[in-house]
């Protein structure tokens, strides 16, 4: 089963895919402490993020995303940043220490920030669409229903007309 | 203290930006919060505007209608190299999934 490390961001753009779910039984999700908080706090909130961060917690709670521990967490307050919050490194170092190759983040100062660290450590930052995409690849949904799903979700986070609705289009029209 | 529609919001200036706050105001016979107010509206409206310039040019840049070189002298180096890289993230995410 592929594993995958994901933030705060990705899971609340995959609770809007309508997928995450079966995303979980198809894949390992794991999540540093820091982004069942950072859930928590959206959860609190009054809108669409709230319910999705909800979604998210109830799969949390039940097992199907899997909290880890940061063993070496000093590692983690060196790579606070401008651009990296303290849930995107614990993602970071979680994936060094769990030797897991992806993270999912959807915030793009940050994997951009993680970048160099990211090659050097062989892992990969992906986007949460790749999750999707995954999913379509394993034959457990169809490409017409990740399409559907991904442009749900680009709808949501408000990402309609962005390079993600280009290329929802070049990749499946 | 400045009262934004009915939110209070509290802001925390230094003297001397405070004084030109102050001389704005005076200048233009406003308080000093509507002078805060105008001033928070402008640079949002401002940002928006950016990250619409931005987004429509990851688009092209995506799509392949502007090279890497154009994109510079649209948005600069460092910003060009962070669009560059979320394009190739977003394009390996497609084609390869996890």
């Amino acid at each position: 089963m592929k594993q995958a490390i994901a933030d705060t961001s990705a899971l609340v753009s995959l609770a809007f895919s309508g997928r995450l779910e079966e995303i979980c039984k198809a894949m390992a999700l794991l999540i540093p402490l820091q982004v069942k908080k950072e859930l928590e706090e959206i959860a609190e909130r009054n809108d669409a993020k709230a319910s999705a961060a909800k979604m998210v917690l109830e799969l949390i709670k039940t097992g199907k995303i899997t909290i880890k521990n940061i063993a070496e967490k000093n590692k983690v307050q060196n790579l606070l940043g401008k651009d990296i919050d303290f849930g995107e490194a614990e993602c970071f170092e979680l994936a060094f220490e769990q030797k897991t190759k992806t993270i999912l983040m959807d915030d793009l100062d940050a994997s951009y920030a993680l970048a160099g660290m990211a090659r050097a450590q062989s892992i990969s930052i992906r986007i949460s669409a790749a999750a999707v995409i995954e999913l379509a690849k394993q034959k457990i949904i169809s490409k017409t229903e990740a399409k559907k799903s991904l442009l749900k979700m680009i709808q949501h986070r408000g990402w309609e007309k962005t390079t993600l609705e280009y290329l929802i289009q070049k990749y499946f029209d | 203290m400045i009262v934004v529609r009915s939110e209070v919001v509290t802001v925390r200036f230094d003297s001397k930006e405070r004084k030109e706050i102050d001389e704005v105001a005076q200048k233009k016979m406003a308080s000093q919060s509507e002078v805060i107010r105008k001033a928070t509206l402008i640079y949002l409206q401002k940002e928006k505007e950016i990250d619409e310039i931005k987004r429509i040019v990851a688009h092209r840049f995506a799509q392949g209608k502007i090279s890497f070189d154009d994109l510079v002298r649209i948005l600069g180096y460092e910003e060009s190299k962070k669009t560059a890289f979320f394009v190739e993230t977003a394009e390996k995410s497609f084609q390869e999934g996890l």
